[in-house]
């Protein structure tokens, strides 16, 4: 064989030895180092298999711009993006090595003279390039060649590597976003102000967030962990009756719920949950969340109370001045009475006086008469006419004398009606002298009483006491009207009786009014005093009297006044009245 | 008055609460049954409202709770603001045969003392 010949085979079979060694050796570094270190001892080891004085890796895109330079360095360097066409003004980019002329590695190595550029791998619209640079003379053929074959072998594992390093910074990528979006919702649920929780089926806690914690008063969520959440209700029976509405529908919206909490005390919340289900429909879990609404509930009781508090109130106010109108009426008619009483008196005043003068009158007449008949003979007088004159004297005398009795009587009407009704002294307490207010009372209502009941009056000796005459006048009358016409009706057997005591005890004087009437059953007994109260048939009361006598009593004169009764035996209204009268009175 | 149509207009016919009504000399007498969640509530508020606008007045209106197990507030609500017009109205709302369970949240807002209550036998 000719020695060109042969020194040609063998310059190749050396060639082909180095790029496979080079070949094994990149692949080593390649798969034992996945960082950009590789690439920097990749390119390294080219350029020393092919004698380079300077190798360099750039990453370029389509528009033949440098990205990142790699090259000897330890660190990758970033180009502004000039254009290598322009600095290396390649003869064509169409072939798989490029010889290059005079050039540098931009910002870096010196001035070569010679170049060789090959693409190592492409992925997307970049791709990598090695440079390899000789101080000296040119790239041989061989080289070229060389450097071809060699990206042809590296080719495939370049390849494989890249991907990978995608996939692997694909993985990271995605690992993060999930751990960000994991923390985030893991933030949503901790951070949550109100509580959030899952249980299993069997309501046993699962998961619970920290104001979970807080709404239960527990130091923390470890202590909730794994016990039933029955065990945190006020009433852990209640938690069957939410199970089973949960297990019907699937969820439950706005549930009440009571909680109570370490300290004992309790918390109103309002809960929304779902159930978690199998295909086969068996509960897997249960979530859901609480509210503490025990602001809105205790600001809704309030105003509830205040509410019912102020209808009790107005209807109390309505009682209160139904009862001042009566009151005011009574007033109004007693000073009616007075005026009346008052008119009346002047003219029986005169008609008194002109009664008495004609008495007179008539006895002188009766003195002549009887003058006449005994001086004059007895035989000129008519005997007849001498009768008659005798009758029509003792007549008259028993028509004055009914009418002193006339006159009395109603002189004794009308002082008992001024009496009675003491407009004189409206709104002061005076000295009152109780018996005597009886007796005028009496006389007043006498109309009521005289074809149902006999009186019986015990009127001891008590002192005057300090008191509104008119209003306990009102009192007493009061309850003798009522007395005479419990008896009245049904009509019973015999009169009935009306018994008045009054007697001292101590510093209070004690009247008690007494009627053998059919009595108050004990069901109204302590009704009688109630406003509007009344057994009577509407339109025959008002049913005030006696809580206007309350009133009167207990209130304007410190004093009492209570009733003992026995159905078929009869009733005892009793009244203890000060004789000093009420604690804050002016005397007069 | 008819009850039966009453009834059906306020609550739905499946809805969790179930309506009765009576009527004797004294009043008329509701029977509940079921829990009263926050629609019941208000669909029990707006009826008594309406019994308590058409009844005359000085006679009672009953609420038996006997079948009732879940009060929430919405419905002491309803009962208290039956209660404040039925008062105004001259009405006497009562309550009977309360639960232990619905009479502890009552005492627990503080409204038992408001409302009387009343045997079955009354």
């Amino acid at each position: 064989m000719p020695d060109a010949i042969q020194n040609t085979i063998q310059l190749q079979s050396d060639a082909h030895i180095v790029i496979l060694t080079l070949t094994v050796e990149l692949c080593k570094i390649f798969a034992q180092d996945e960082s950009e270190k590789a690439i920097i001892a990749a390119i390294n080891a080219i350029g020393h298999a092919f004698h380079a004085t300077e190798a360099a890796l750039f990453y370029i895109n389509s528009e033949k711009s440098y990205r990142v330079c790699i090259s000897g360095t330890e660190y990758p360097i970033t180009l502004s993006e000039k254009r290598w066409i322009e600095c290396a003004r390649p003869k064509s980019t169409e072939t798989l090595v490029t010889k290059l002329g005079s050039w540098s590695i931009p910002g870096i190595g010196k001035k070569l003279p010679a170049w060789l550029c090959v693409c190592l791998y492409t992925s997307g619209s970049e791709s990598g390039y090695v440079f390899i640079g000789r101080e000296a003379g040119e790239w041989s053929d061989n080289d070229v060649a060389s450097l071809a074959s060699l990206k042809m072998a590296i080719e495939p594992v370049v390849k494989i590597r890249h991907e990978r390093a995608i996939e692997e910074w694909n993985r990271k990528n995605t690992e993060k976003l999930l751990a960000k979006n994991e923390t985030r919702l893991r933030n949503i649920f901790e951070d949550s102000r109100d509580m959030f929780y899952s249980t299993n089926a069997s309501d046993i806690i699962t998961g619970i967030n920290l104001a979970g914690a807080t709404i239960l008063g527990c130091p923390s969520k470890q202590d909730l962990l794994g016990k039933p959440f029955s065990t945190f209700l006020l009433n852990p029976a209640d938690r069957v009756q939410f199970l089973e509405r949960i297990a019907a529908d699937g969820y439950i919206d706005d549930y009440e719920v009571i909680f109570k909490k370490h300290d004992g005390l309790s918390i109103f919340c309002l809960e929304t949950a779902h159930t978690v289900k199998e295909s086969d429909g068996t509960i897997i879990e249960i979530q859901g969340s609480v509210k503490d609404i025990s602001n809105r509930i205790e600001n809704e009781r309030k105003l509830w109370k205040m509410n019912l508090e102020i209808a009790e109130a107005n209807i109390n106010l309505q009682k209160t001045h139904s009862i001042m109108i009566q009151h005011e009426k009574l007033a109004s008619i007693g000073q009616l009475a007075a005026g009346i009483a008052h008119e009346i008196n002047n003219p029986i005043g005169f008609l008194k006086s002109n009664s008495q003068t004609l008495e007179k009158y008539f006895g002188k007449l009766e003195k002549y008469w009887s003058e006449c008949s005994t001086s004059r003979a007895s035989s000129d007088l008519d005997s007849d006419m001498i009768q008659r004159m005798e009758k029509i004297f003792i007549e008259a005398k028993i028509i004055f004398a009914e009418g002193h009795d006339g006159f009395e009587r109603i002189i004794n009407i009308v002082s008992s009606l001024k009496n009675f009704s003491r407009v004189d002294s409206q709104d002061i307490m005076n000295s009152f002298d109780l018996n005597a207010g009886i007796e005028s009372t009496l006389v007043v209502a006498w109309n009521e009483i005289k074809y149902v009941s006999e009186v019986r009056k015990n009127l001891g000796d008590i002192p005057p006491i300090v008191a509104h005459g008119g209003e306990l006048n009102q009192v007493i009358l009061n309850i003798v009207v009522n007395a005479a016409q419990a008896m009245e009706n049904p009509p019973r057997e015999g009169t009935g009786l009306i018994e008045i005591t009054t007697r001292l005890e101590g510093d209070h004087v004690l009247l008690t009014i007494h009627d053998n009437g059919p009595g108050i059953p004990k069901k109204i007994l302590n009704k009688i005093f109630d406003p509007f109260f009344t057994t009577k048939e509407p339109g025959k009361g008002t049913g005030l009297g006696l809580s206007i006598s309350y009133d009167i009593i207990v209130n304007k004169h410190d004093g009492s006044i209570w009733v003992e009764s026995e159905p078929g035996t009869g009733t005892t209204f009793f009244i203890s009245l000060p004789v000093s009268g009420p604690h804050k009175v002016e005397k007069t | 008055m008819d009850y039966s149509e009453t009834v059906d207009k306020f609550f739905e016919k499946d809805s969790r609460m179930r309506v009765s009504l009576m009527e004797d000399v004294s009043g008329i007498i509701i029977r509940l049954n079921g829990s009263l969640d926050m629609q019941s509530s208000s669909a029990l508020q707006e009826m008594l409202m309406y019994i308590i606008d058409s009844m005359a007045g000085h006679k009672r209106l009953v609420v038996d709770l006997h079948d009732v197990n879940y009060i929430p507030s919405t419905g002491v609500g309803a009962l208290t603001i039956a209660l404040m017009t039925a008062r105004k109205r001259d009405i006497k709302l009562q309550l009977s045969q309360i639960q232990p369970k619905v009479r502890s949240i009552f005492e627990l807002l503080g409204f038992m003392s408001f409302f009387e209550e009343v045997s079955d036998d009354a």
